[in-house]
């Protein structure tokens, strides 16, 4: 019978357990996709566009054809196709080695029409602009109105109008966007994927291939990380199916090199708001009006939610798409939720500003009474205050004088996380007493392996490392593709209830051999032995030979009240700034963060680590550079795409709030939430630090020192 | 990406869309959100924002093989000349 409730005593769920792959990862014999050589390997490298829109008038592949090693092209942009942007796809080359692969495609011979451009949103939106996508650079949204917020506007007591803006930032995954190709024989591929969901990745294959999915593999043991930008087989994927099928089945491996990463790798939106936010002089929020817009590239995907988090009776907003000749979006890291968090929180910490109110007291008063958060929210503002030391360190805006300034800001964030019940794991149990669990889900990073080995572990009372914990294979049991925060709530419930299918069906086959013969439900297990009405009776071991020669097999599904949906969060961060040469410099930084039941804190902790430590990224650094005249983006590698190096990230301190009601909520995702309000915050302790708002992001020496100029304290 | 001295040029009066049924969607419309949300779990998200990135399993592409932007609406219309039902 399927559980209903996570055990009220647990031995191993709830607690730190290190992952089971970890000393694999860290000491690089882990095999990622990109790292797999399958025999007679191709290696594709890809012809890109230089030009940010032009029209293919004529593409001449004869001469490469010829060349050295060279096994096979792949057209995918051919004459008359248009490119949109600088880093679009045209063509694939396959050979020997990747040094051959490279001399073919320059060796690509493509005549261009240089279309007009319009790279930069300034460019989209003037008039007369070059036309991206048929019917116009902007595509108005559905407007949001709620309330009468003019009425509210002419009786507050205060209000603020601000504009505030975060560029489009791109994927960096430290894997690259690929996989690895073969035909097994006409009708069954395999691939290597660097994926977050290889059911998806297979059926793409399967479908552009017209095979049936059943024939497709893939397999993503591990993978480099993909923050929601590696869903399905992309062009890259089928296009390596394609060439392998050309040279009779070799292995084409097809990775995107770290600057087609940068182009064509996906990115997050820009987001750009003017703002009006009125409120009492006790702090609540009466009226808000927005105009925002931001740009996906040739794709749609720049809205985000607002107002965000907050509780505002009146307001209206207008949000407009804007296309530009750039890579297209792709879902990252809680998609829209952290440009709407910078919007949000940065005015109604310059609300708060202007009516001389206390940042933290301002968010509390309006929280929506009838969310559910409301209380989370209170109890975890309590919490990182405490641990920032607000109480004693904050001073109001503007009123600290010198050159060094330390300010501390926050921000409030928040997200769903549930996850998908159609989700099952499969559990054996051997009479060798191997425990193995499957399921075509994948480790994104955020540790399902090792969660799925402590729950199977805690129910069979052995250690994690005693369980065989299988991941990363199409062909497993339907798995849970890592998205939305999904996996971890998606999966444990159906291996729970695997495990204890698989536990009650051992205590019944081997009941009648055991001395006694006692009923199955005076067995139970722990510490490795099989314990008889609570006493001790054999190893585990032992137990398992009393199976005999068949194994016993069981598929979970989930059930009801072992996971559920939907977290709040608050992140506290202390600056100090110097305000000769706007160097922004990260003192610390306090995540506290709810999630349900949290299954292992270890991975739970480093989960939210990594999310604070990209969400300072895109606070501080992170930002897409393109070149109006030639519309080409100017920073896509590691070097002029700044990123945080060690000596940048402070000291973060990670707060689990989890009191007794969450944990009996079940298990919720913690993949998205703690990179969302990270950003938002650093900019509200820069802003406290300086006196000034910094309205555009990242917080830059560039952008802190405009900031100052333009309000004379430069 | 505007630059924080330079005025962006939001547009006026967005229409007021209301939200309108569509038609079957088109065998080849892909989002990320088609493989993780399988079983129609509404996730508790907000409807009034839809940041949906779509792409097109002929192409690999958000553009579609008539050279048109993929996207929801569209690619629910029968009169897509590359429309193929489920």
């Amino acid at each position: 019978m399927a559980a209903n409730s996570w055990p009220e005593q647990t031995k191993l769920i709830n607690t730190r357990i290190p992952r089971l792959d970890g000393i694999a990862k860290a000491s690089g014999k882990a095999k990622y996709p990109s790292d797999e050589r399958p025999d007679g390997m191709l290696f594709g490298v890809v012809l890109y566009s230089l030009h940010p829109h032009a029209r293919i008038k004529s593409l001449d592949t004869t001469v490469a054809e010829k060349m050295a090693g060279v096994k096979a092209i792949e057209v995918i942009a051919g004459p008359g196709k248009i490119v949109r942007y600088h880093g679009d796809d045209i063509a694939i080359v396959a050979a020997e080695t990747e040094e051959q692969a490279r001399d073919a495609v320059r060796a690509i011979k493509v005549e261009y029409e240089i279309l007009p451009h319009a790279a930069t949103e300034l460019q989209a939106m003037a008039a007369n602009a070059p036309e991206v996508v048929k019917g116009g650079n902007v595509r108005k949204g559905r407007a949001q109105i709620t309330g009468k917020p003019d009425d509210a506007f002419a009786k507050a007591d205060g209000m603020i109008e601000a504009a505030y803006s975060v560029p489009v930032v791109t994927h960096v995954c430290l894997e690259t966007h690929g996989l690895t190709a073969r035909w097994d024989d006409k009708n069954h591929i395999t691939a290597w994927a660097s994926t977050q969901a290889v059911t998806a990745t297979a059926n793409e294959l399967a479908e552009s291939n017209e095979i049936p999915v059943s024939n497709v593999t893939v397999l993503t043991e591990v993978m480099g990380g993909g923050f929601g930008s590696k869903f399905g087989a992309d062009i890259w994927g089928t296009s390596a199916a394609r060439l392998s099928k050309k040279v009779n089945g070799r292995p084409v491996k097809i990775f995107l090199d770290r600057i087609q990463e940068h182009l064509a790798g996906g990115n997050r939106p820009s987001a750009s708001a003017k703002i009006k936010l009125a409120g009492t002089k006790d702090g609540k929020i009466t009226a808000m009006v927005a105009q925002t817009h931001g740009t996906g590239g040739v794709a749609r995907g720049a809205q985000f939610p607002l107002p965000y988090v907050y509780s505002i009776a009146n307001f209206s907003r207008e949000h407009s798409d804007v296309f530009v000749n750039g890579g297209n979006a792709r879902a990252m890291r809680a998609p829209g939720h952290p440009e709407g968090c910078i919007i949000m929180e940065s005015a109604i910490d310059d609300l708060a500003a202007k009516l001389g109110l206390d940042p933290v007291e301002i968010r509390k008063a309006n929280l929506a009474p009838a969310d559910f958060r409301t209380k989370i929210y209170l109890d975890e503002i309590a919490i990182g205050a405490e641990l920032i030391g607000w109480k004693q360190n904050f001073k109001p805006r503007g009123t600290q004088k010198g050159i060094m300034r330390r300010g501390l800001g926050l921000a409030l964030h928040q997200w769903g996380g549930g996850g998908a019940n159609d989700k099952q794991v499969s559990c054996t149990i051997s009479s060798d007493s191997t425990i193995e669990l499957k399921s075509a889900t994948q480790d994104i990073g955020t540790g399902i392996r090792t969660v799925l080995a402590i729950i199977a572990a805690e129910v069979f009372g052995l250690k994690p490392t005693d369980i065989k914990s299988n991941i990363g294979n199409s062909t497993f049991p339907p798995g849970q593709s890592s998205g939305g925060s999904t996996t971890t709530p998606s999966m444990s419930p159906p291996c729970y209830n695997a495990c204890l299918e698989a536990r009650d069906e051992l205590f019944k086959k081997i009941a009648p051999s055991l001395p006694g013969s006692p009923s199955a439900t005076d067995l139970s297990l722990a510490d490795g032995q099989l314990l008889i009405k609570g006493q001790p009776a054999m190893s585990f071991k032992d137990a398992c030979r009393k199976i005999g020669m068949n194994s016993i097999s069981t598929l979970g599904k989930s059930s009801p009240g072992l996971a559920s949906n939907g977290v709040g969060g608050v992140q506290f961060v202390d600056v100090t700034v110097d305000t000769e040469t706007g160097v922004v410099k990260l003192n610390k930084i306090v995540a506290v963060q709810d999630s349900g039941l949290i299954i292992d804190k270890l991975t739970w902790e480093s989960q939210v680590l990594g999310g604070v430590i990209g969400g300072l990224n895109y606070g501080m650094f992170e930002e897409r550079i393109v070149d109006p005249t030639s519309g080409r983006m100017l920073n896509p590698d590691m070097e002029l795409y700044q990123l945080a190096g060690a000596s940048d990230i402070p000291e973060i301190i990670v707060h689990a709030y989890e009191p007794a009601d969450q944990k009996k909520r079940g298990v919720i995702g913690i993949g998205e939430p703690p990179t969302i309000g990270t950003a938002a915050a650093i900019g509200n302790a820069v802003s406290n630090a300086i006196g000034v708002r910094v309205t555009h992001w990242p917080m830059t020496p560039m952008n802190v020192l405009n900031a100052l100029a333009q309000e004379g304290k430069a | 990406m505007s630059q924080p001295d330079q005025e962006p040029t939001v547009p006026e009066s967005p229409e007021n869309v209301p939200e309108t049924p569509l038609g079957p969607m088109c065998r080849h419309l892909r989002s990320k959100g088609m493989y993780v949300y399988t079983d129609g779990v509404d996730m508790g998200f907000d409807h009034d924002y839809d940041n949906t990135i779509y792409w097109c399993l002929k192409t690999m592409k958000s553009f579609g093989p008539d050279d048109d932007m993929v996207e929801k609406q569209s690619c629910c219309s029968t009169e897509r000349a590359c429309y193929q039902p489920v």
